[in-house]
């Protein structure tokens, strides 16, 4: 026990480490790790909570499936997830994008989703209570309709940033583009964020 | 600097992704420019106000799921991550195909040479007569987990009783549940028919009896509650509308959830295991703009 607890905490490149050595557990604390940040994720991306959920875990299966062209002396590891997440997100977006007719569909069902998710919580809280309930969950919605019209690049770098933290060279390396160009995508998706947001501010 | 660069620059100073240099040359644009001055600080507002969009938690089937999904790829040889394992056995393999290849392309030359001396296509047939595995159906509970009890009570010998299961791209779903009217859009992607003829008291709750339309028995998360409900509805047809995995992971909850109700249960709904059975049938829709191909596999 005491010395579980002394034990300084694996990296997620030494949990990698470990998994490509067959230690299957090393995979579940990773998952453990970073299945919520990327649920989030992919839900900002997406807008649905079925969907999200199901991509995290393609995601982390393609991760145990690849995972042994995972470098971790070259590569983090957070960045390498990210990446894979990003082309399965861009992957799917584009299957979508192929029958807009769905696509909308897709679109109409994400707020009785979102509404659906708000339900319970709302039955168990009193009557100021759920207003503010109400009034946050038409904040969420207007903030996720100006996610959603803004370009697919840029929707990814802002999330990226604002949502999951990561650093401009980090978001680079996920988007496969030179730090000038995240400064920019992330600049004009403020900048259209600000114009569809201000009645907010 | 010119107002257009420091707008630009203003938004990576909000993340703390300026140079020294930048940040001191951005600092004195600021001072004395009043426009990108209030530039900075709308885009600050607003870059706050997204942060009103909380984090969600993604629901406990996630974990769990990924769980199997871990346990099954470590079943999958190619899947585990032994990569001097892995090398050892594709080499192997790769030898072994070669040289197989050679004893097989000497006797066909030999053979050939002697009976046909020009046929030379057999040499790639064995390539061609490899076989790829076919997919099982129908797919039962027992091949996966712990749950080893197959538990809704349904009398396949009576009725066709299924439990159906649509493995494609939700987009792809909403289309065809859409064109085909029969269900609703989102909030129940469980629906529980009875057949017309089970007129039963327990079925009344899953039935319009007006109008014998099938109606919702569950919330779209809950699958578990709608597969415990339907232990007490015999010959019914139950469509999932979710992937396989999910269907699984509710089957499970289901079967424990049904083996500590009837462990407490003086007289259990039915004793008869060897008559109850599940099948997971696996429904490919074909469609295309003008019409829409129904298949079961079988």
């Amino acid at each position: 026990m005491h010395t579980a607890i002394h034990e300084p905490k694996a990296t997620d490149e030494e949990l990698m480490s470990k998994f490509q050595a067959g230690d299957v557990t090393a995979m579940e604390q990773l998952f453990s790790k970073y299945q919520k940040p990327l649920f989030n994720f992919f839900f900002r991306m997406l807008g649905r909570r079925e969907a999200a959920e199901d991509m995290v875990q393609e995601t982390f299966i393609k991760v145990c499936r690849f995972g042994n062209s995972f470098k971790g002396d070259e590569a983090k590891f957070s960045t390498w997830l990210y990446t894979v997440a990003g082309n399965q997100c861009r992957d799917h977006l584009r299957r979508l994008g192929r029958r807009p007719e769905i696509a909308l569909g897709e679109y109409e069902q994400n707020v009785t989703d979102g509404d659906h998710d708000s339900l319970d919580p709302m039955l168990a809280t009193g009557e100021s209570e759920v207003e503010d309930h109400v009034l946050r969950m038409e904040l969420q919605a207007t903030i996720k309709a100006a996610i959603d019209t803004l370009p697919e690049r840029e929707k990814t770098a802002i999330i990226l940033r604002e949502y999951q933290g990561l650093e401009y060279k980090d978001i680079a390396e996920i988007l496969g583009c030179p730090l000038g160009s995240v400064k920019v995508l992330i600049f004009r998706a403020r900048q259209r964020l600000k114009t569809r947001l201000k009645d907010l501010l | 600097m010119k107002c257009s660069k420091a707008q630009i620059l203003i938004s990576a100073y909000l993340d703390g992704e300026l140079s020294d240099k930048e940040r001191i040359s951005l600092d004195s644009h600021l001072a004395s420019c009043p426009g990108c001055a209030r530039e900075k600080i709308a885009l600050s507002a607003s870059n706050n106000a997204l942060h009103l969009w909380e984090d969600a938690e993604p629901s406990e089937w996630l974990a769990q799921s990924f769980a199997f999904k871990l346990q099954d790829l470590q079943k999958q040889p190619d899947a585990r991550p032994r990569p001097f394992n892995r090398l050892f056995r594709v080499s192997a393999a790769g030898l072994l195909a070669v040289m197989l290849a050679f004893l097989f392309i000497t006797h066909e030359q030999i053979t050939s040479l002697v009976n046909h001396p020009r046929k030379t296509e057999s040499i790639v047939r064995p390539v061609q007569q490899a076989k790829v595995p076919e997919p099982v159906h129908p797919v039962t509970l027992n091949d996966h987990g712990t749950a080893q009890k197959v538990i809704l009570p349904i009398k396949h010998h009576a009725h066709t009783a299924h439990l159906a299961c649509v493995p494609l791209q939700k987009s792809f779903r909403t289309h065809i549940k859409r064109r085909l009217g029969r269900f609703k859009p989102i909030s129940a992607n469980i629906l529980a028919r009875a057949p017309i003829d089970s007129n039963t008291d327990r079925n009344k709750g899953f039935q319009d009896q007006s109008t014998s339309k099938p109606v919702p028995v569950a919330e779209s998360r809950d699958r578990t509650a709608t597969l415990v409900a339907m232990n007490h509805l015999n010959n019914a047809e139950i469509t999932i509308d979710s992937s396989m995995d999910r269907v699984r992971f509710a089957l499970r909850r289901a079967a424990d959830v049904l083996s500590a109700t009837e462990a407490k249960s003086e007289s259990p709904a039915n004793t008869d295991r060897s008559t109850w059975r599940i099948q997971i049938k696996e429904r490919v829709y074909d469609t295309s703009p003008s019409f829409i191909n129904y298949h079961t596999g079988s």
